[in-house]
């Protein structure tokens, strides 16, 4: 069940694309991409707040649903990460497992 | 299989058109999500955890090859080339874009199907046992009722708007293979002593949060009062079911906080008054027309046994296994129902290619007078195959790996869709049954273990049923961690029964292995093969298996 993301540490913002309903991130730039590594980084409450109201406000647009802050850590390679395993399942567009007719090396890759 | 006629058309048509317009009122930013949402729900749209998920109603889990390829061909043009049978019988497709959806319900109205009331506060998807028509154990078919209910409830204007989902369930045999225990309704489809037909009937059962067993109100309701009974229950549900609390909502709760008697009294008295005012008897005739739907086939007159069955079974080991776990008595001889297992160790639980749902649309056309049905244990089933045709069929399905011959075994497992792609989700469920299934690959381990049912939820609504599987299994998220949680001697047969909890949960990395020592400490308990895992437990009770599970904590 989705978890809204308090306290401090990175946080980016998702939502889902209206049309698609894919998963997306909002990056720096304003756009909204499927990719989390393009996502803009709120490294502050400050800036988790107002990055949450640009994409409210997006909603309001009707470019996305659902928009919400997800907690991030540091991962491997230093990277930021989602830290729950919900998010990051989205973050990863995919299930964990693999699909019906899909080749089984998506996984072990 | 009941045909669409001219009223119905019209109206799934004119629904697809109005949804149609909802959709493009949506993107185009005239209705907000909080106006739109519940208009999607009405029509199977949910906003999941990777996309939109639709959802499509399967009326008792009754197909033919051509839905079966309609819905196949949905899957490649508009999803990932796969759906997912779900335990309410119906299909989930995960990647639907929705400026798609009004196009594939279009398509979907061309074969007679839809999406209606496959989500929200409504009378859902009304399910029956998935050999109705074929089992030897059966008074009557009863997807004539559930077809019935099924015009009955659809938008039907009282009950459109009630306090929660409402399900109902229906069976024809002293063998309950559809659960109706754990239904709002419950039906059981039986004789009286002068031979006519009528129901057994049951309210107040359910799952999720708090899992209830339904209690018999009526033993013995004529068949022409069907309607007007269950007016009767669904009026006292919509007056009284709470809506102050979407948790405690369901008739469930009612039954239980107000007690059965109480709730008896006031159906009884609710359909006393419908009586007074000129009930709905449903005329024979209407039941003769809808009856007719569900014909028998022209079935052959056969010889019971087949040379062809038994000569296959004895040169073939994986027929052999096939034809002993797969395929079940018919009520014709010479005839069997065939189990296809959507549950290949390793593959997600209830998921169908459009290969494997072409192949199969296939051989019901060429096998199985063109009947494919879908079990609320996530396999599909060709009802009536004669035994002579079952090892081709056997040999086609092998070829697409739909032969696995685990039917009621330890590696038949239901799951939910779980974290993997539901929103709702606090843990995966699929990779737990995936690794359970591996563990116990071996089939004549299988074998050796007999009827055993595991069932996993990834969340406490329960959608894969965990409360009544003999072990069941329940996803929680603690401190961001998956643990799982062990229910033992659950079961949704006749039998009906809620698994209890056997102790504290199980880290993912753990729960397998648990899985084993329960399923280890009952070969050692059971008083011979024929004692099956659920006769131990009741027999010992839980406490045997609770120190088992933690004897070194």
């Amino acid at each position: 069940m989705k978890k809204e993301a308090k306290g401090a540490g990175p946080k980016v913002l998702t939502a889902n694309a209206l049309d698609s309903g894919l998963v997306v991130f909002r990056t720096a730039d304003g756009r909204w991409s499927t990719d989390i590594a393009e996502a803009a980084v709120a490294w502050t409450k400050e800036e988790a707040d107002a990055l949450l109201a640009l994409g409210e406000a997006d909603a309001a647009r009707n470019l996305v649903v659902d928009v919400y802050l997800v907690a991030m850590t540091e991962g491997e390679n230093g990277r930021l990460v989602p830290v729950l395993l919900r998010e990051a399942i989205r973050a990863a567009r995919r299930p964990t497992i693999v699909m019906p007719g899909e080749d089984p090396s998506v996984i072990a890759a | 299989m009941y045909r669409y006629d001219e009223f119905d058309r019209q109206f799934v048509a004119e629904r697809v058109e109005e949804f149609r317009d909802q959709v493009a009122r949506r993107l185009s930013g005239e209705l907000t999500e909080d106006e739109f949402r519940p208009l999607r729900l009405m029509n199977g749209v949910y906003l999941q955890l990777h996309a939109y998920m639709l959802r499509i109603a399967i009326p008792y889990g009754t197909l033919n090859g051509r839905k079966l390829r309609r819905l196949a061909h949905i899957a490649r043009r508009y999803d990932r080339g796969f759906g997912h049978f779900t335990t309410r019988q119906n299909l989930q497709f995960n990647w639907i874009r929705l400026e798609d959806v009004p196009d594939i319900l279009a398509e979907l109205a061309e074969v007679e199907m839809h999406a209606i009331q496959t989500s929200g506060n409504c009378i859902r998807n009304v399910s029956a046992d998935h050999f109705a028509g074929a089992a030897a154990d059966e008074v009557a078919d009863p997807r004539v009722y559930a077809e019935i209910l099924r015009q009955w409830s659809s938008l039907h204007p009282e009950f459109t708007f009630l306090p929660r989902k409402f399900k109902i369930a229906v069976v024809a045999s002293p063998a309950d293979r559809a659960a109706i225990q754990v239904h709002d309704i419950g039906l059981q489809v039986k004789r009286n002593e002068a031979g006519e037909l009528g129901f057994a009937v049951w309210v107040g059962g359910g799952l999720g949060r708090t899992p209830m067993i339904g209690r018999k109100v009526r033993d013995f309701l004529p068949e022409a009062e069907l309607l007007s009974y269950c007016e009767a229950i669904l009026r006292v549900y919509n007056l009284h079911g709470r809506r102050d609390n979407k948790y405690k909502a369901r008739l469930k709760i009612l039954v239980h906080e107000a007690g059965v008697d109480e709730i008896a009294r006031d159906i009884e008295a609710e359909y006393e008054a419908i009586r007074a005012r000129g009930a709905l008897a449903m005329p024979q005739e209407e039941i003769a027309r809808i009856r007719a739907y569900f014909a028998p086939p022209a079935f052959a007159q056969l010889p019971a046994r087949s040379s062809v069955f038994e000569a296959a079974k004895a040169d073939s080991r994986s027929f052999a296994l096939f034809a002993e776990r797969n395929v079940a008595p018919h009520k014709v001889p010479g005839y069997g129902i065939v189990t296809i297992s959507l549950k290949a160790i390793g593959a997600p639980p209830g998921d169908a290619t459009a290969e494997q749902m072409e192949l199969v649309a296939d051989l019901a056309e060429r096998y199985s007078f063109d009947e494919v049905r879908v079990s609320h244990e996530q396999n599909l089933v060709l009802p009536h195959v004669r035994l002579d045709d079952i090892p081709a069929v056997h040999a086609a399905l092998a070829e697409a790996n739909l032969a696995t011959p685990n039917a009621g075994l330890v590696t038949d497992i239901i799951a939910c869709p779980g974290l993997d792609y539901c929103a709702l989700a606090n843990a995966r469920s699929i990779p737990v049954a995936q690794r359970i299934a591996r563990r116990f690959a071996d089939i004549e381990r299988q074998k050796q273990i007999g009827d055993l049912k595991i069932k996993i939820s990834g969340c406490i609504n329960a959608c894969g049923h965990h409360h009544v599987g003999h072990i069941g299994i329940l996803g929680v998220d603690r401190k961001g961690e998956e643990f799982y949680q062990i229910t033992l001697g659950g079961s949704g047969d006749e039998t009906c029964s809620i698994g209890e909890i056997v102790g504290k949960g199980f880290s993912s990395e753990e729960v397998v292995d648990a899985v084993e020592t329960i399923i280890e400490t009952y070969l050692g308990l059971r008083q011979g093969p024929e004692e099956t895992f659920l006769a131990v437990f009741r027999r010992v009770g839980e406490a045997p298996f609770r120190e088992a599970l933690y004897a070194d904590a």
